[in-house]
C-alpha cells in the first residue's frame, strides 16, 4: 500500500538533488536596472498617451465648435459678453458707493431671515407629508 | 499562537502588499520580491531553457510581473503568477530556436561532482533522472519540476500552468511514471 508514496518521496529527494545553477552575484542588481529602466519607460509612454488624448479632445472640440458656430460670431459673442460682465460689475459698484452701509444691514438681515424661515417651513412640510 | 494557515495568509498579504508598491515603482519592494523568489524562478528557467537565457529570461519576468502588475489576480499567490510569466517567455525562446537538439541541450549539464564509491549510483541515477527529466513531454515536466523541486500544491502549479488541477495531476502521474521507468533500467544495460 505504501510502495507508491515511498517511491514518489525517493523520487523527489532525487529530483531535489539535481544539479542546478545558483543566481549570479549580480542577479539583483541587474534585474533592478531593468526594473528602473521599465518603470522610466512606462511613464514616458504614460505622459506621451494623455498628452496624445490631450491633443484629440482639443481637435475634436474645435471642430465640433467651428463646424457648429462661426468663428467670427463666436468672437463677436464673447466681446458682447465681455462687455455686458464690464457693465453689470461698474453698475454694482455705483450702487454700493452710492448707498450707505447702514442701510445694507437691515437688508442682509431681513434676507437671511426670510430664507432661514422658508427652509423650516418646507422641512416642516416634508416632515407633516412624511408622516 | 498564529496557526498555519494564518501564517499563510499573512505572508500572502505581505506579498501581495510588496508586489502592489513594486507596481508604484517602489524599488526596495522589487528588490524584496527579487530575494524571495529568484532562486525558484530561476531553477524553473535553467530546467526548461539548460542554458544561460535561464538568468536573462528569470530577470525580465520578474520586470514584466511588477511593472504590469494590473494583470494580476489578488486572489493567487504571487510565485505562481512569476512563475506563468517566465514559462511564457522561455515556450518564446523555445519556438525561436525550434527547439534545439537534445543532445546540445544535454551537452551544457553539469557533470556530478566526484565522490566517494558508494555515491556512484547515485550519481549514475541523478545522471539518468536529468536526461529522463529533459526528455519529458512540455507539460509532465513542468508538472514535476513545480511540484518535486519547489514543492507547490497542485492549485499552485494549475495557476501557473494555467491549466484545469486534473491536467496538472494526470500529468505528474505521467511524468513520474516514466522518471522511474528511467530509473529501474539496469544502468549498464
Amino acid at each position: 500500500m505504501s510502495r507508491e508514496p515511498d517511491e514518489s518521496a525517493r523520487l523527489g529527494g532525487l529530483l531535489r538533488m539535481l544539479p542546478a545553477p545558483e543566481p549570479s552575484a549580480q542577479f539583483a542588481s541587474a534585474a533592478r536596472r531593468r526594473y528602473l529602466a521599465a518603470i522610466e519607460a512606462r511613464a514616458r509612454r504614460e505622459a506621451l498617451t494623455g498628452l496624445g488624448a490631450a491633443l484629440i479632445g482639443l481637435a475634436a472640440v474645435v471642430v465640433s465648435v467651428g463646424t457648429v458656430i462661426e468663428p467670427a460670431a463666436l468672437v463677436a459673442w464673447l466681446a458682447e459678453t465681455v462687455a455686458d460682465l464690464a457693465r453689470w460689475t461698474a453698475g454694482t459698484g455705483v450702487v454700493l458707493a452710492l448707498v450707505p452701509p447702514i442701510v445694507w444691514a437691515p437688508v442682509v438681515l431681513g434676507s437671511a431671515a426670510m430664507v432661514l424661515s422658508l427652509a423650516l417651513l418646507a422641512r416642516a412640510r416634508a416632515v407633516a407629508l412624511a408622516k | 499562537m498564529p496557526t498555519a494557515p494564518d501564517r499563510d495568509a499573512d505572508e500572502r498579504r505581505a506579498e501581495l502588499d510588496l508586489a502592489r508598491r513594486a507596481r508604484r515603482g517602489d524599488a526596495a519592494a522589487f528588490d524584496e520580491l527579487v530575494q524571495r523568489f529568484h532562486r525558484p524562478v530561476l531553477r524553473f528557467c535553467w530546467r526548461l531553457l539548460r542554458s544561460a537565457d535561464a538568468e536573462d529570461l528569470a530577470q525580465d519576468a520578474f520586470v514584466r510581473a511588477f511593472v504590469h502588475f494590473e494583470r494580476f489576480d489578488p486572489e493567487r499567490p504571487v510565485l505562481p503568477w512569476l512563475i506563468a510569466i517566465a514559462r511564457r517567455l522561455c515556450l518564446d525562446v523555445l519556438r525561436r530556436r525550434k527547439v534545439a537538439s537534445r543532445l546540445e541541450i544535454l551537452a551544457v549539464i553539469d557533470p556530478p561532482p566526484p565522490g566517494p564509491e558508494g555515491e556512484a549510483s547515485v550519481r549514475e541515477q541523478l545522471t539518468r533522472l536529468d536526461r529522463a527529466l529533459a526528455d519529458l513531454g512540455e507539460g509532465p515536466r513542468e508538472a514535476v519540476i513545480l511540484f518535486h523541486i519547489e514543492e507547490m500544491s497542485y492549485r499552485d502549479i494549475a495557476a501557473a500552468l494555467e491549466v484545469p488541477m486534473g491536467t496538472v495531476m494526470t500529468w505528474l502521474h505521467r511524468g513520474r511514471a516514466q522518471l522511474k521507468k528511467a530509473l529501474d533500467v539496469e544502468p549498464h544495460a
